[in-house]
């Protein structure tokens, strides 16, 4: 939990470096909401599997990212060439 | 040390996105320490780079790669296959390294994804404050190690001028008037007779407005 990171301020860090990454996938057109980041301790068993499902919803209904887009479009088009070919 | 910040992403894309290969380059010292240009900055924005050329569909082979300083030639010899190798060159080290690459591979583009700022020192973890021009001619010794070249705004050297107010400089209430600053210093060093000395007229040909400067040790 916040405040109670084993390596004292790791977790502090951790939502800095976070909020950093986010803004550079904004930068490169990727939705930061693609990354989050959330607290909790090892025995909050029940609450990381509400995260995981509620975070892979969300993930599901934003779809592929650009990125994903980006790549499938260049790897048909190499296929394409390799078939002319 | 020398601080920089990075260029606005956008504009390090436009320099080198007509290239087909390039390698980002960290510089491991000064701009390490400002986070702005170390090797782990140079990874991070080569993984940037290849997410913007992946989105816009531009064949380029993207590498990272860097070294502790860019200033010096013995610490190149571990980079120096890949940069032989490399068709353009992004280099995040200060001004300083961007043109002693420049000088080393002369046939080879080297771009700066730094503006280089300023000289200063760390206030805290990620603040940095300017604190010193290399004006080439001293004057710490009389001031309590308060620069009035650096932090006078108007290079004052027999201040404060009139503008100064409740320790504040008139062109903004966040700088601190250098020369009230130099005041409370030489009196905590029991020191003020030093501020009644009259700074004589100052040798700017030692600054760099005296041209380009170089130093070399003889018999070395």
């Amino acid at each position: 939990m916040e405040g109670q990171c084993h390596f004292l301020e790791g977790n502090t860090n951790a939502v800095k470096r976070v909020k950093r990454v986010k803004a550079m996938l904004n930068m490169v057109g990727v939705d930061p909401g693609r990354l989050e980041f959330f607290h909790l301790s090892a025995a909050q068993g029940p609450r990381w599997a509400e995260i995981c499902t509620e975070f892979t919803e969300k993930i599901i209904a934003l779809g592929p990212s650009p990125i994903w887009y980006a790549l499938k479009k260049k790897n048909e088009s190499t296929q394409v060439e390799k078939q002319v070919a | 040390m020398i601080v920089g910040e990075q260029k606005p992403f956008d504009e390090v894309w436009e320099m080198v996105k007509n290239h087909k290969q390039l390698t980002v380059f960290g510089c491991n010292t000064c701009v390490a320490v400002c986070h702005q240009g170390g090797n782990k900055e140079a990874e991070i924005l080569a993984s940037l780079l290849r997410m913007r050329a992946t989105q816009e569909g531009v064949d380029m082979d993207i590498v990272n790669g860097g070294i502790e300083r860019q200033c010096e030639h013995p610490f190149f010899e571990s980079a120096q296959e890949m940069l032989e190798g490399s068709e353009a060159v992004l280099s995040l080290a200060c001004g300083i390294g961007v043109q002693f690459v420049a000088e080393k591979y002369m046939s080879t583009p080297v771009y700066p994804a730094l503006n280089t700022t300023f000289l200063g020192d760390v206030q805290e973890d990620g603040f940095f404050t300017e604190k010193c021009q290399a004006c080439g001619d001293c004057v710490l010794g009389l001031t309590g190690g308060i620069c009035p070249v650096s932090r006078c705004c108007k290079r004052v050297l027999n201040g404060p001028c009139g503008g100064s107010t409740n320790g504040k400089c008139e062109i903004s209430k966040d700088i601190d008037c250098a020369w009230q600053l130099v005041v409370n210093r030489l009196e905590a060093l029991g020191k003020l007779d030093d501020y009644e000395k009259i700074a004589p007229v100052k040798d700017w040909s030692k600054d760099r407005a005296g041209g380009p400067r170089s130093f070399k040790l003889e018999g070395f």
